[in-house]
Formats: structure tokens, C-alpha cells, sequence
């Protein structure tokens, strides 16, 4: 039994790595973790030397760099510029620009970390690729799942019954509409070792604060950025109330692409 | 150290080796101890103390109820047994609970009690230690032990308790239960073939299907819940309902598989639950370790069905009630419990005065679906850890009912939660078909989940059950 089990996983994994070759890869991450497990990896396999390379939070990776093969978006959803700046420290990457956006500083993910610089694994993914995460199986069906149709139409209808069963909809106060009142805290050493590194490196260093909301903490955190590190260049903050957001902290992808283009015309002022 | 780190599958491929290495064939009982302090202390080093504290208590307590001739004398030690055991339980688990309820929050006290670090499983080898001082209390002849000697004593309670695969999330085991398999061990007598079906499974349900589940109920926190739409918001907590079953019955059956890889059989922790017909049912099949311990250790002691009605009602009520509070210490386990010990008295209640058995099948998969969609929506006190946020998740669905519907996630929910639903089926199919020709596909099936381990599992991720 134990003998015909191992086999078959062996022919599925055969299978597999070559069927991953012929299949379309485009299909989108199934969440917000895949997407930074994703990330983290391939810097393992991409060559990110010299690159342009955008480090912060959620709020960043909505920046529509697409076609810009000179900048690399390595900011992580539900993360933070830290964790982006540990694991190019610990790969030794030297960008040519480190842009560091400071509308979130969460602490460092160690896990998210490890998994991207363990030697043994990162060497393994990146000789096997069917060990990636965006390799995964359930990428390939979720999105097949999806087009078939009938259960897009299941899910529709369930919508509705759940409209019918609850029709004085009316939504709740949300995050957006709290007042923050209490201010973040950063990891400021962290920050020091991490910016001394790429200082040291040569790499330039610019910060930058998205418009998200108008959010009173974005503006505290960017005035500390100030405070603590005043040789570093900031991009000229946009007015956060021309940039519509979907929900009071990440823009709409036309705010987004709006943005950008006004994000580029700034860092192009700056680089050296 | 998790059962999916590279750490522990080191220290497993060790400890096998030398545990069955014939030259070291006398020391296997020293082996698995040892083992179990490296994996125990890889989580904080300085709360072996602790465990070796429960350690030593249990093994002081029970050699005095085993070696005293006068039964009150052994009435005491039992009693300090389980009162030292308890208290170690509250002080670490409780204090800072209590003491945030009873007393102003600013007092130093308070700061004191609430900066006590919960030790990994304490919730568990506590329960373990009170098994051993129970049983050997009750067993008047001493047969729960193959000698009373204080040295062989300390080392088989020792392991008892550290035995590495299940100290610290169970399965609850009882010294009755464990103390006759201690015994030397032969390579040639492992099950390799229920081993590997428990770790098959095991891995498959925790590594696939709860890790990847975790990235989407993820969002069932306060206040991102709030933003999702009312179809989102109730495929989250099927979601859940999924993840949490994958979770914990995966982690008992790893620890199964790791256990039967050193000669030991642990008690059985789940069994199918989501196809229960009944809450009493449920918990026949749900953490059966727990609600066994509580129904011989508690529920039985307090008189159980036999001092009436009311008593039988009231013990459900307690029992439950206590049980919740063994998860966590937050007063919404509690009422997590209190909701089961109701819904428990409610229907015996019902089955006393109606006494009327369904037999369709349309009716018994209603009844299925009542109990599932209880156990879900009551799943919510788990995940939220205050009442004020179950409140506001329910508000939230009644509420967000024409926001927009994030397909994607519904999907990620339905897809992986439908394996668990096949697992449920087929184990009802076989049931009734046991000499059905589909178990000969058995083993690619096996193939096929180890494939999906090494392609398709999620970020680690904790075990929802260390937490308590």
C-alpha cells in the first residue's frame, strides 16, 4: 500500500513538472499571502541588482509599475518596508534606489524571512519549480472553477437569497470611519541597521508617503521619518484628497494609476 | 517547534535512530524523554521548569497514593495531587483573567498576573497529571504500574508526561491507557502502514487545508470583517468551521503516526464530528480525548445522569462550562461552552419527553445540518476573542448584504473546504459499504494527498490548539 502510494505521488510529480511548462502561468494569487510568499521568493531567482526597488506595505503594491522593468515592487501586503528591507539584506541585494514608503511600519517577519533566505529550501525552489508557491496546484483551479460558469452562477444566487433574507441592508461603521488616536511605534533600530546597510551599499535612499485616506498616522509616521533621518530625500507629498480609495487606505486602480504617474515624474527628479 | 518544521522532522529521524538502535535498546525509554525536553524547550528553554515542576508533583502525589496502605492517607495525596495540579493551571492560564475582572485594571497586580507568559500545553499535561493521580487512586492494586519502584516510577511518569508527539496539544492520554504500553519496542513491530495513513492524513489536513484556509479566515478579525460582504462573511465561517476541524484533527493524527512509529497507540481524537446528528453526538466525535477526560473525571463524579433530571441538566451545564474555559482564558470560552452544555440539555430534554427516532434520511441529514451550522456559528467565539466582535461579525451580516461579493475568497473557501466535506462522505460510504471496491483506490489516494503536501500546502502556520 505504503509502495503504490509513493509511486503515484511520484508520477503526479513527474506529471506535473511537465505539465506546469505548457500551462498559461498568469493566474493571479489566490490571497494576499501567496502574493508575499510569492514576492519573497523570487528574489531568490530574479535578477534585482541594480534595480529600482519599491519597499513598503499593501499601500505600496498598489503602485502600477507595469512594464517598468527597471523597478522591482517588492512592498508585502499586511507587512511593512522592514520586512522588504531584511530580506534584501539577508539575499545581499545592492539596488541602484531603495524607495521606502512610510505609511506603515509594522515589525519584521521573521517567518516570511526565513522562508525567502533559508538555504536549503530557496536552493530547492528554485531548482524545483514546482515546489514554488506560485506553482501550487490551486492556483491553476481556482480560476477554472471560476470560468466554468455554473458556480459563478451558484454564487450569485446565493447572493441574492442572502439579499432577500436581509433586505434593510445598510453598512456598518468601518475601520475608515474610526478616529486614530493612538500613534504607531516603530522599530527604529531596526530601521537605523537596515538603512546603515544600504547607505554602506551605495544604494540611494528615498522615502515616500502615499496618499491613503488622509490618514492621521501616515502623516505621524512620515514627520518621524523626517525627525530621524533628515538626510534622506522625501518625495514631495500628493494631496491624499485628489486620490480616491476603495477602502479609506488603498487607491482605486485609477488613483493608482494616477499616482504612479506622478510618483515616476518625482523619483526621476531625484535619482541620481 | 511545529510538527511541519524541518527542526522537528530532525529530531524525529534522531530519536528513531537511536531509539531503535539495538545498542541503545535499553535506554529508549531515556530517548523519548530526552526528546521530549528538546522539543518541548525548543519553544522557551525556561519552561522545562514548568514541566518538570508538573513532573515531579505528579510523580511525588502518585507514589504516595501507590505505596500508602490507609485509604484516607491516599485520599489525601490524591486530593493535593489534583489541587497542585489545578492551581498550576490557574496561576499560569487563569490569574491574569481573573484578575482583570475582579481587580482595577491599573493595579499592579494586575500588570504583574497579565505578563505572565501562557506555557505552551500546559492546558494539556495538566490533564495528563490529573489522570494519573485519579487513576492510580483508583487502582487500589497498583495495576496501572508494571513495578512501584521510585526510580522506574519517576521514568515512566516522566514520559508520560513529556512523551514528545502529544505533549502539548494531546490527544489527552490516560495513564490507564499508557502506562501498560511501556515496554521495549522492536523495529520490526512498528505499524509502518497505519503509521503512514495517520501521517498522510494528518499532514494532508493541517499543511493543505488548515494552512491555506488560515490566509482567508484571516480576515474574521475585528475590524476587517467589517468591510466584506454578508455572503463573504458567512462562507468565512465555513471557512473556519473547515480550517479548525483540519487543524486540530490533523495535529492529533500526526501525533498518532508519530506515536505509532515508536510502538505507542494514542487515543483516537476525532472521528468524523461534522456528520453528527446530534450535539451529544458531536462530542462523541469531537476532541474525543477532552470530553472523555471530562465525562470520567468530572461529569461522573458529580453524579452524572444519576441524581435526577435537574442534576443530569446542571452537570451537562458545568461540565461544558469548565470544558470551555479549559481552551482559553477569556470569559467567551466560557459561554462557547455554556452554548454546548444548553444545546446538550435541550436535547435530552427533548429526547426524554418525544422520544422519537428519525430514520429517513432526509430528516437525519437536517438534523446534520442543524448541528453543523450551530457548531460553526458558535465557532465564532474562538476566533474572536471578545463578545462585543461576535456581536458585531452577526451585525456585520445582516448588514453588508448588497456590498460587493469578493468571489475569489468564497472560492479559496469552497475549494478546499470540500475535501473535508469528501472526507466526511467517503468515511460514510465506506461505513457502509466496508467491502465496497473503491477502497482499492485507497492507496493513490494517499498518492495523490502527499502530492498536494509537497505542491500545494500553505505558509506554516501555529496550531490553532497551542494556544491552549
Amino acid at each position: 500500500m505504503i509502495k503504490k502510494a509513493l509511486l503515484t505521488t511520484l508520477v503526479l510529480l513527474v506529471f506535473y513538472s511537465i505539465a506546469t511548462q505548457f500551462i498559461n502561468k498568469n493566474f493571479v494569487a489566490n490571497n494576499m499571502n501567496e502574493r508575499n510568499f510569492i514576492k519573497a521568493d523570487q528574489v531568490n531567482y530574479l535578477n534585482l541588482e541594480g534595480k529600482k526597488i519599491i519597499v513598503g506595505s499593501s499601500i505600496a503594491h498598489r503602485l502600477a509599475l507595469e512594464g517598468r522593468q527597471d523597478f522591482h515592487n517588492l512592498s508585502l501586503e499586511g507587512k511593512s518596508a522592514l520586512t522588504s528591507m531584511e530580506i534584501l539584506i539577508e539575499q545581499g541585494i545592492k539596488p541602484k534606489m531603495l524607495l521606502i514608503e512610510t505609511n506603515v511600519f509594522l515589525p519584521i517577519d521573521h517567518d516570511l524571512v526565513d522562508y525567502s533566505t533559508n538555504i536549503i529550501f530557496s536552493n530547492l525552489r528554485q531548482n524545483v519549480p514546482i515546489l514554488r508557491v506560485e506553482q501550487k496546484p490551486s492556483r491553476y483551479m481556482m480560476p477554472i472553477m471560476m470560468n466554468q460558469g455554473k458556480l459563478g452562477k451558484v454564487y450569485v444566487g446565493l447572493n441574492e437569497m442572502v439579499k432577500t433574507v436581509f433586505p434593510a441592508s445598510k453598512q456598518v461603521s468601518q475601520t475608515q470611519q474610526v478616529k486614530n488616536t493612538v500613534m504607531p511605534k516603530v522599530n527604529l533600530p531596526d530601521l537605523k541597521r537596515q538603512l546603515a546597510y544600504f547607505e554602506k551599499q551605495g544604494t540611494q535612499i528615498v522615502f515616500f508617503d502615499m496618499p491613503a485616506g488622509c490618514n492621521e498616522q501616515h502623516t505621524y509616521l512620515a514627520k518621524l521619518m523626517r525627525e530621524n533621518f533628515p538626510h534622506i530625500p522625501f518625495l514631495p507629498t500628493a494631496n491624499c484628497a485628489d486620490f480616491p480609495t476603495s477602502d479609506a487606505t488603498h487607491l482605486t486602480q485609477e488613483s493608482a494609476q494616477k499616482y504612479t504617474h506622478f510618483w515616476l515624474k518625482e523619483v526621476e527628479k531625484i535619482e541620481k | 517547534m511545529l510538527f511541519n518544521s524541518p527542526q522537528f522532522f530532525l529530531l524525529l529521524f534522531v530519536t528513531l535512530f537511536l531509539y531503535y538502535l539495538p545498542a541503545l535498546r535499553k535506554l529508549q525509554i531515556y530517548t523519548l524523554i530526552g526528546a521530549g525536553f528538546v522539543f518541548y524547550g525548543s519553544h522557551k528553554p525556561i519552561l522545562v521548569l514548568l514541566l518538570l515542576t508538573s513532573i515531579a508533583l505528579n510523580i511525588i502525589t502518585s507514589y504516595q497514593i501507590a505505596t500508602q496502605k490507609n485509604r484516607a492517607t491516599q485520599r489525601l495525596y490524591a486530593t493535593v495531587g489534583v489541587v497542585l495540579n489545578l492551581a498550576l493551571l490557574a496561576f499560569f492560564k487563569y490569574a491574569g483573567m481573573l484578575s482583570l475582572t475582579f481587580l482595577p485594571k491599573e493595579s499592579p497586580v494586575v500588570n504583574f498576573l497579565t505578563s505572565i507568559p501562557l506555557p505552551i500545553g500546559i492546558s494539556f499535561f495538566t490533564f495528563q497529571g490529573i489522570s494519573l493521580v485519579v487513576d492510580t487512586f483508583k487502582s487500589q492494586d497498583n495495576s496501572l504500574f508494571r513495578n512501584i519502584k521510585p526510580t522506574s516510577h519517576t521514568v515512566e511518569t516522566t514520559l508520560f508526561i513529556a512523551f514528545f508527539p502529544h505533549a502539548i496539544a494531546g490527544p489527552i492520554v490516560k495513564a490507564h491507557d499508557f502506562y501498560p504500553q511501556i515496554k521495549t519496542k522492536f523495529f520490526r513491530e512498528i505499524p509502518f502502514e497505519p503509521a503512514f495513513k495517520a501521517l498522510v492524513i494528518g499532514f494532508f489536513l493541517k499543511t493543505v487545508l488548515a494552512d491555506n484556509l488560515k490566509d482567508e479566515t484571516f480576515w474574521i478579525s475585528f475590524p476587517q470583517f467589517q468591510g466584506l460582504s454578508s455572503l463573504n462573511l458567512i462562507f468565512l465561517l465555513i471557512g473556519y468551521s473547515s480550517q479548525i476541524f483540519a487543524d486540530f484533527a490533523g495535529y492529533s493524527l500526526i501525533a498518532i503516526g508519530v506515536a505509532r512509529l515508536f510502538g505507542y497507540e494514542l487515543t483516537q481524537n476525532f472521528n468524523f464530528p461534522y456528520i453528527s446528528r446530534s450535539f451529544a453526538e458531536f462530542w462523541q466525535r469531537w476532541h474525543i480525548s477532552l470530553s472523555s477526560f471530562l465525562r470520567e473525571y468530572l461529569y461522573i463524579p458529580l453524579g452524572g445522569n444519576r441524581k435526577g433530571k435537574f442534576r443530569t441538566y446542571l452537570n451537562l451545564m458545568i461540565v461544558m462550562g469548565l470544558g470551555g474555559l479549559w481552551h482559553g482564558a477569556a470569559w467567551s470560552y466560557l459561554v462557547w461552552g455554556m452554548f454546548h452544555g444548553v444545546a446538550l440539555a435541550i436535547e435530552r430534554l427533548l429526547d426524554d419527553a418525544l422520544k422519537v427516532k428519525i430514520r429517513h434520511w432526509s430528516l437525519q441529514m437536517l438534523q446534520i445540518c442543524f448541528v453543523y451550522t450551530a457548531v460553526t456559528l458558535a465557532w465564532l467565539l474562538f476566533k474572536l476573542p471578545e463578545f462585543s466582535q461576535v456581536i458585531a461579525y452577526f451585525i456585520a451580516i445582516a448588514h453588508n448584504a448588497h456590498k460587493a461579493v469578493d468571489y475569489q475568497k468564497i472560492n479559496v473557501v469552497v475549494f478546499y473546504s470540500l475535501f473535508v466535506l469528501f472526507y466526511h462522505l467517503y468515511y460514510l460510504f465506506i461505513s457502509k459499504y466496508p467491502q465496497s471496491k473503491v477502497r482499492q483506490i485507497e492507496p493513490y489516494l494517499y498518492g495523490v494527498c502527499l502530492f498536494l503536501i509537497i505542491t500545494n500546502s500553505g505558509s506554516t502556520g501555529e496550531f490553532i490548539y497551542f494556544q491552549f
